[in-house]
């Protein structure tokens, strides 16, 4: 059990009458790339929100590194430091350029200085191939620009896990497969992923575990 | 005629600089109060908004703002000086204090509309990423908003620098009522008002330029800054190899 990243634990998310997880049990190991596939309107995106804590969980538990995060008392900011997230819209901060987008969260939580930030966000951007963006703000970027950035900026905190949200939602054919590629990447450095995807061939391409959600429940 | 006028001017420049000088204390001490209060209410409304604190808070200053922005200044103005701040017997400390609760209604309205044209998603990626609601407001929600809110908050100004002719009813030397005192000594009505008005125009055209300027210069800065930024960082990977 040792080697369990994060689990969810008869997780039901209920708005008011509408239940819309209904009891999600699911265990994601160190270095997995699990993909959890769903129609629309399959509480995909619910449950996405409800691992990353922006939406409390009705019932059920999340344990994540052998710590469950809806205990009493659970610093929930100090969670979301190891956990990265990449959303649909990429939310890239757009008052801030490539280069600040991604050296914000490591000078302001993890206390760094800038000039190790920096430093760290330019290896990053290297890596991505975008250090000629590094000066540039969000709006001057293509899709797929702007998703790796966000990438980058949930890997500077160099998280136990990355969430996925809908990551080709957005993009069109060719930027897909560079995302595919990108996950494809984090997962052979051995980064433990969670993708949620309607993208069926995405899925089959990069997760080595592929789980089906309908009408809340995994099937 | 023009001899004329140059001698009224020329005679009665003192009156008016006096005039723009209260006008503008007025405008800039109102601003102060207006804008340290609307960023406070702006802040209460915009927790509430995204993270669900302050909810009493919130209805509070809620149905302030709308009293304040239902009701005519003036109004205020004299509730102000006959009724709540009766002891204070300092006309133009009123003026300021009432401008002041006047504007940041406005202001914080503005500040509000700009926070609503923000992607929620900024602030959830900034709370995602460890950072504290406060921090996500401050780093992220807030220069966006200010921003973006520039031109609303430039009309603003030019409102407040206006409204402050109704400081002249409760005897406060204003430019409209240096105009007035003209007008009447002189039994001239046209030069001073016409004077009053360029005078009042001229300041809103230089404050508008200042802050375009102003607004320029920090873009030209952050973009140097970002530059040195990743040269400093291509430096230092270079020399660790």
């Amino acid at each position: 059990m040792v080697d369990v990243v994060l689990e969810t634990r008869d997780l039901i998310k209920a708005f008011g009458s509408v239940v819309v997880l209904n009891g999600i049990n699911i265990q994601v190991r160190f270095g997995e790339c699990v993909a959890i596939c769903g129609p629309s309107g399959a509480g995909k995106s619910t449950f996405f929100r409800c691992l990353t804590l922006l939406e409390t969980p009705t019932g059920g538990d999340i344990i994540f590194r052998g710590e469950s995060l809806l205990a009493p008392g659970v610093d929930k900011q100090q969670i979301r430091q190891q956990m990265g997230v990449v959303s649909q819209q990429f939310n890239l901060f757009a008052n801030l350029s490539v280069l600040e987008n991604i050296t914000i969260a490591p000078i302001k939580v993890l206390k760094k200085s800038p000039e190790e930030a920096a430093k760290e966000a330019v290896e990053l951007l290297s890596t991505f191939e975008l250090l000629d963006k590094a000066t540039q703000y969000p709006h001057q970027l293509s899709g797929g620009q702007q998703q790796r950035v966000a990438i980058s900026r949930a890997l500077a905190m160099s998280p136990a896990v990355i969430l996925f949200d809908e990551p080709t939602s957005a993009l069109d054919y060719h930027l897909r497969n560079d995302v595919q590629k990108t996950i494809k990447d984090l997962h052979n450095r051995g980064i433990t992923t969670i993708i949620i995807t309607h993208d069926i061939d995405l899925a089959e391409g990069v997760a080595t575990r592929i789980l089906h959600m309908q009408e809340g429940k995994l099937v | 005629m023009v001899n004329h006028t140059y001698s009224l001017l020329k005679g009665y420049s003192l009156m008016f600089l006096k005039g723009l000088g209260g006008s503008l204390y007025l405008t800039f001490g109102a601003l102060a109060i207006s804008f340290c209060l609307a960023l406070v209410i702006t802040l209460i409304r915009v927790q509430n908004e995204f993270s669900g604190r302050f909810r009493f808070l919130n209805c509070l200053v809620g149905g302030c703002v709308t009293l304040i922005r239902g009701t005519p200044a003036l109004l205020q103005l004299l509730v102000m000086a006959y009724v709540v701040l009766i002891r204070v017997k300092h006309a133009g400390t009123v003026a300021i204090i009432t401008f002041g609760l006047n504007s940041a209604a406005y202001v914080s309205e503005i500040l509000r509309a700009g926070v609503n044209g923000i992607n929620k998603g900024q602030y959830e990626a900034a709370i995602t990423l460890g950072l504290g609601s406060d921090q996500a407001l401050r780093f992220i929600i807030m220069p966006q908003v200010l921003k973006n809110s520039i031109p609303a908050l430039l009309n603003e100004f030019s409102g407040l620098l206006k409204e402050t002719a109704l400081a002249g009813s409760l005897g406060v030397l204003d430019l409209t009522q240096a105009a007035m005192r003209l007008r009447a000594s002189t039994f001239q009505a046209f030069t001073p008002l016409v004077v009053a008005g360029a005078l009042y125009l001229g300041v809103t055209f230089v404050v508008g330029r200042l802050i375009r300027q102003a607004e320029l210069m920090v873009k030209r800065r952050a973009t140097r800054r970002n530059q040195e930024n990743v040269e400093r960082a291509m430096q230092n990977m270079s020399v660790n190899g």
